[in-house]
């Protein structure tokens, strides 16, 4: 059974520098909508990339883009490929892992404007409101729209 | 105030939002908030299975199978 609070715990418990977005980050603002997976921003250096792989490693993390090739996180990126972006699937969960976030930017100033959020026993980065909101008016799907209205009431409701 | 208006009002709806659900999400604290979301996300996944199955199962129709030759 999938459990996106035990990849998230994970993630957390292996000491991964990471700030939580998209939809998930959602849920813990207030919204009351259902996402099917972990998006987070984390800079993909050879260090983190390690970290990744050991976190994962019992979870048999792949990554999902391309049907027909599947390669596993543990053989891929190797040394010296460098990537920008991570869509995996685990036997815990779906996970996306993106070092910039349209249009706000890089990790980097992501993680300036984040909030803290005790969760788990450990203190979780995530997205603030105001970044979210922006990243969701930039998305053009229906679902995106649907939690944007919500994140628009969350932060009427915050004044 | 149009009638539509007063109805939404009443019913703590604004721009298609249930506002009770919101309120009653923030009143939550965070932890608790995601262990919500994945019992909802799990129930979702039960449903998305046995929409699978049905589907699998509708492909082989009564009227997919060779009738008797008499």
């Amino acid at each position: 059974m999938q459990n996106l609070n035990s990849l998230l715990k994970i993630l957390l418990e292996n000491k991964i520098d990471f700030v939580l977005i998209g939809g998930y980050a959602a849920v813990l603002h207030g919204a009351t909508q259902v996402t099917q997976d972990v998006d987070i921003c984390a800079l993909l250096s050879s260090e983190n990339l390690d970290k990744f792989r050991i976190a994962l490693k019992d979870f048999d993390p792949r990554h999902r883009m391309n049907p027909s090739f599947k390669p596993s996180l543990l053989d891929f990126p190797s040394v010296n490929q460098k990537t920008e972006n991570m869509y995996l699937t685990t036997t815990i969960g779906v996970l996306d892992v993106l070092e910039n976030v349209q249009p706000i930017g890089n990790f980097e100033r992501i993680k300036s404007k984040a909030i803290t959020v005790p969760l788990f026993g450990f203190s979780c980065s995530v997205i603030s409101l105001d970044d979210l909101i922006e990243v969701k008016k930039s998305m053009t799907r229906e679902k995106d729209k649907s939690i944007l209205k919500e994140l628009l009431n969350l932060k009427n409701s915050k004044k | 105030m149009n009638l539509c208006y007063i109805y939404l009002m009443k019913n703590g709806l604004n721009n298609d939002i249930d506002l009770s659900m919101i309120e009653y999400n923030l009143s939550l604290t965070p932890e608790e908030r995601l262990n919500k979301h994945q019992h909802a996300f799990e129930t979702l996944q039960e449903i998305l299975k046995a929409r699978e199955e049905l589907n699998a199962k509708s492909k082989f129709t009564p009227q997919d199978t060779p009738r008797k030759q008499n």
